[in-house]
């Protein structure tokens, strides 16, 4: 087999190093931008180029932001006595996407879990207990996924802020809305009976 | 349930094989390695999701073909149809389809198509070491409750993940981190006395169970009796609460050793299961046949409990059962087959004259591998 374009290969090469792109997909990407036009193609390189030069973490609460202190963290309408405590920045938007949180974030980078050597010292813990220490916090929410590393950091983290004055909380695990009893695996269906609410 | 069809395309012995299957019992004999085994085990992967020979998908996989698959068509007892498919690519690993929507985890299949396994090698039960008597109770229970496999997942990954921290604790020979494992010990606590709850409360209709099944074969077994002593304690264990409150108690009781040794050293992965025979324990004082006799009625109890709790009656996969029994043995568990409760069961023999007039004229399904497999592809 002979390549015809060295520029093709290392282009495909370079799209399938990303998650979820496999070859095949990585030549479907590169057919595509060999249609572009010109300017569209240097939009996208920049674009590519600038989240690597100006995007940078927020100081206070560690989400990806382009000034520091990022918008949340600067914004005189949240209210920042409840912090809500996430893995990934990608978190942040989840939640903001809901408009039902008003609150601001720290981000954590990860979860605690020993098998890929991941330590409370490597994600930013030292810098919640600071937070709370330093600023007036009444209530942090616990916002980590509900699988057994998420569990655990969240009962790690709830331990070192028992100490201080004031609310703990997770999120709660349950039946996503508008899903349907039937179609609800038992696993979800189980633990929704387990934390039932009264009404 | 039932199993109508199936077909086999590079699994095991087979390159492509198509049977068809009565409602009621079926016999399968031909020589040996012609894949007679092969079959039940196909069957078992469509309803478990893997073999119960081997843990690994690559050895199923025929030697030197690129893929394996199996697709079987079921029908429930109310007669819903049930197509499943599993497709295995070494590298891409196993998918399966349930009436043609890909079913991402296996988790959220298992328990549908309830399935019983007899084999020569149930005697290890009784005789073999507590891994062994852990893996029966979970997969029965795993089937028929969906939250409890999950919690052994769960607790799986938790129990990894405390022994990892516990390990690079002895390497370093640094820090005790006692907060990072207290989070973890929390965890295995919450997780593991829930497993320990299931446990004991399906112990207790078991034994109701297999003493049923003890008399039902006619065996010489008079009272046996099943235990379960969660924590290595003799406490009685009520609520999830209390099995919690004694399991904290017993990890930090060992955690000096704990560290010393880099292990989790307490909880349901390490209990065992005790069965006695007129107050004997039978792991020590069983003769072999005795040994046989009991794996056969703890099987015949699995039934029974699936029936009920699943309330669709199990496939049964007989495995060259008969081959060790005498012919009283093999007309008694024949007539227990062919009671009105039992399910459709696939037997495997070398030879089909070991039944002699056992097998009816009309009632039972005869399959020989050899002219099934040539005549139906």
């Amino acid at each position: 087999m002979q390549f015809t374009s060295e520029s093709v290969e290392t282009l495909v090469e370079q799209f399938s190093r990303l998650p979820t792109i496999g070859r095949k997909t990585a030549r479907r990407l590169v057919a595509f931008v060999l249609k572009m036009p010109r300017d569209q193609v240097e939009l996208l390189a920049s674009a590519l180029i600038a989240v690597k030069d100006r995007v940078i973490h927020c100081s206070n609460c560690f989400t990806v932001t382009d000034t520091d202190p990022c918008p949340i963290c600067s914004s005189a309408k949240r209210d920042s006595t409840t912090i809500c405590v996430v893995e990934e920045p990608g978190d942040v938007t989840a939640i903001e996407r809901t408009h039902g949180y008003n609150g601001v974030y720290h981000v954590l980078g990860g979860v605690i879990s020993p098998l890929d050597g991941i330590g409370p010292e490597d994600l930013r813990i030292r810098e919640l207990l600071a937070r709370v220490q330093n600023s007036s916090i009444t209530e942090v929410i616990l916002g980590v996924n509900p699988n057994v590393e998420g569990d655990t950091t969240a009962y790690y983290i709830s331990e070192l802020l028992r100490p201080f004055d004031i609310q703990i909380s997770r999120l709660a695990r349950g039946i996503p809305i508008g899903g349907n009893l039937e179609f609800t695996d038992e696993a979800t269906l189980g633990r929704a009976l387990e934390s039932r609410v009264a009404v | 349930m039932v199993i109508k069809r199936i077909s086999l395309k590079q699994f095991r012995a087979h390159e492509e094989s198509v049977l068809a299957f009565h409602p009621g019992l079926n016999i399968i004999s031909g020589p040996n390695g012609t894949g007679k085994t092969n079959i039940l085990e196909a069957v078992h992967y469509l309803c478990l999701t893997k073999s119960f020979l081997t843990s690994n998908d690559r050895y199923v996989l025929r030697h030197g073909a690129p893929f394996f698959e199996i697709i079987g068509d079921f029908e429930s007892s109310t007669g819903q149809s049930l197509v499943v498919r599993i497709a295995f690519l070494p590298g891409e690993g196993k998918k399966i389809f349930v009436n043609g929507v890909h079913v991402p985890r296996a988790s959220d299949f298992v328990g549908r198509i309830p399935v019983v396994v007899f084999s020569p090698d149930d005697y290890v039960i009784t005789a073999g070491g507590p891994e062994e008597r852990r893996r029966f109770i979970d997969t029965i229970i795993s089937q028929s409750s969906r939250i409890y496999l999950d919690d052994l997942i769960r607790y799986r990954r938790t129990l990894k993940q405390r022994n990892e921290l516990l390990q690079s604790i002895k390497r370093r020979r640094g820090p005790m981190h006692s907060e990072q494992i207290s989070s973890w010990s929390r965890e295995l606590v919450d997780i593991g006395s829930r497993i320990i709850h299931s446990r004991l409360l399906f112990i207790e209709r078991f034994s109701r169970l297999l003493d049923e099944a003890c008399r039902r074969i006619g065996s010489e077994i008079e009272e046996p009796r099943i235990f379960y002593r969660p924590l290595s304690g003799d406490a009685k264990l009520g609520d999830v609460e209390e099995i919690k409150e004694v399991f904290s108690n017993v990890l930090q009781k060992c955690a000096h050793r704990e560290w010393e040794r880099g292990l989790t050293l307490a909880g349901p992965h390490r209990d065992d299961l005790h069965f006695e025979l007129d107050g004997m324990p039978v792991r020590r004082f069983a003769s072999q046949g005795q040994h046989r006799t009991f794996g056969l009625a703890l099987k015949l109890a699995q039934y029974s409990f699936l029936l009920e709790t699943v309330e669709e009656p199990p496939l049964l996969l007989l495995d060259d059962v008969f081959d060790n029994l005498d012919h009283t043995r093999i007309g008694l568990f024949f007539s227990i087959l062919h009671e009105s409760e039992m399910g459709q069961s696939l037997i495997t023999a070398a030879r089909k004259d070991i039944f002699g007039e056992l097998l009816g004229e009309n009632s039972d399904h005869h399959l020989d591998i050899r002219e099934t497999i040539a005549s139906e592809v």
